[in-house]
């Protein structure tokens, strides 16, 4: 189910190689506002090369990336890749919050330094963004005072708290304890209720049947299989689809 | 019946020439390794940062600049600095401000590996974590990254000032009057020589041990703070 026809990425084509490794090849896509993608597929498939393809984390090696109108690939200033990343969030398997800040100040300091909002605002974003990931009492404490799954959903909340236009999740749960995954998923649902647009990757197969508009399928660095989850968890068509979720 | 200098006790000796000349020389080492490092841990951190640029010329002239400075002799540069410097700028230089010119980029080279190895453990996440929230390279370094190597390069920093305290020791050749310079004037003239050394030796270990009490006290304290 396509939400929007406004296009947020525009991928054609995206190339990106480690010296003589090839890691993406060929991967052509489009995300639209609102809709919530997952990247399912082997390790070493590619799909966390993708996704940070698509903040300019890792710089491609070919083809081309569009967020909304704005080609992301060629000739990019430093400044220019300051700017993109501001308008898109991104959530890491490993939290990094920073240790050093306490939890108010993770959340304002982007905001503060890069939006040059007044700190009022900021702090007023970072309560409200604290109240939906539950975690309004943990306001002055040091990420190291907190559990993975708590962390996690502090790093979601920085991410919110600049406003973006697309969240980026890199495997978001899978460093953390199984009893700690759900409070993450479920702040990740709220999420793309609220019509946040996400490219999620995850080896969580429950959300990506729950949530997901569409699933990609990836492996070998090459978009095997995409479509509604529905049909791709029931009817994969692509052998290596059926290969791949036999095994799970 | 008065007390001539040749037969003073130990203790009379000490208390009445020793000590009060040796306090002046302290002061000066203090005055020394304070201003010296202050400037070194200043030029250091640029040289690391520098080390570490994206731009390659920075990183070659830093490069060369460690390699020179770790490479010869601190001795040596204190000798060129005094001397051969001024002849070659035509300019007029103490031994005060040679002395803490050649402490202050000596220790800078130090502090500057010291500091690049802070930067370098801190995990990438951070850098990326840091990026991904559209933060500059520079407001990265500097409210994020260098932050988080403070107490991680608290131990290798005071060893280096330690080290530097002992080392404004060697300034003495430039007729510098610091402890070491003042003990030497002290033992020719009163032809007393094991009094003298054991209080100089007892004044360079008193700057040490302040120096490591107030480095656990702030260790002690940026613990507090986050454990980072």
């Amino acid at each position: 189910m396509i939400k929007s026809n406004e296009v947020i990425f525009k991928i054609s084509n995206l190339e990106k190689s480690f010296g003589s490794n090839l890691v993406l090849k060929n991967i052509s896509t489009d995300i639209h506002k609102g809709e919530v993608v997952v990247v399912i597929g082997p390790s070493g498939s590619g799909k966390s090369t993708f996704l940070r393809c698509l903040n300019h984390l890792e710089a491609p090696t070919g083809g081309e990336i569009f967020f909304k109108d704005e080609c992301i690939v060629h000739r990019r200033k430093e400044k220019d890749l300051d700017l993109l990343r501001s308008k898109i969030g991104m959530v890491f398997q490993s939290f990094n919050l920073f240790p050093h800040l306490r939890v108010l100040e993770n959340l304002t300091i982007a905001p503060l330094n890069v939006l040059d909002i007044p700190k009022e605002e900021a702090h007023a974003r970072a309560l409200d963004f604290l109240k939906k990931v539950g975690l309004i009492e943990k306001i002055h404490a040091y990420p190291r005072e907190l559990s993975g799954g708590q962390q996690q959903r502090v790093a979601i909340a920085r991410a919110l708290c600049m406003q973006p236009e697309a969240m980026l999740f890199d495997e978001a749960t899978s460093a953390l304890d199984p009893e700690l995954v759900g409070e993450v998923l479920k702040v990740m649902k709220d999420l793309a209720t609220s019509g946040m647009t996400m490219v999620v990757v995850t080896h969580e197969m429950n959300f990506a049947k729950e949530v997901a508009d569409r699933v990609i399928f990836m492996d070998g660095g090459v978009i095997v299989e995409e479509g509604h989850p529905r049909d791709l968890f029931e009817n994969p068509k692509e052998k290596r689809t059926q290969d791949f979720l036999r095994k799970l | 019946m008065e007390a001539t200098l040749d037969n003073l006790g130990f203790w009379a000796f000490s208390h009445s020439i020793v000590i009060p000349r040796l306090l002046d020389g302290m002061l000066i080492t203090l005055k020394l390794t304070a201003i010296s490092g202050i400037i070194g841990f200043a030029l250091g951190m640029i040289i690391a940062l520098m080390r570490i640029s994206r731009l390659k010329i920075l990183n070659y002239i830093s490069l060369f600049y460690i390699t020179l400075f770790r490479g010869t002799p601190l001795l040596l540069q204190i000798l060129f600095i005094y001397f051969a410097v001024p002849t070659l700028l035509d300019i007029n230089l103490d031994s005060m401000p040679a002395g803490i010119i050649a402490l202050s980029l000596n220790c800078a080279a130090y502090l500057a590996e010291i500091f690049r190895a802070g930067i370098l453990s801190i995990p990438k996440g951070q850098m990326e974590a840091a990026k991904a929230l559209g933060l500059s390279h520079t407001q990265t370094m500097f409210k994020i990254i260098i932050p988080q190597t403070y107490r991680r390069i608290i131990p290798p920093v005071v060893n280096e000032f330690s080290a530097l305290t002992k080392e404004t020791s060697l300034v003495s050749v430039i007729s510098l009057g610091e402890l070491l310079y003042v003990t030497q004037r002290i033992g020719a003239k009163y032809l007393r020589v094991w009094e003298v050394y054991i209080w100089a030796a007892l004044g360079y270990l008193i700057i040490v041990l302040l120096l490591s009490y107030v480095a656990s006290r702030l260790e002690r304290s940026l613990e507090l703070k986050g454990g980072v």
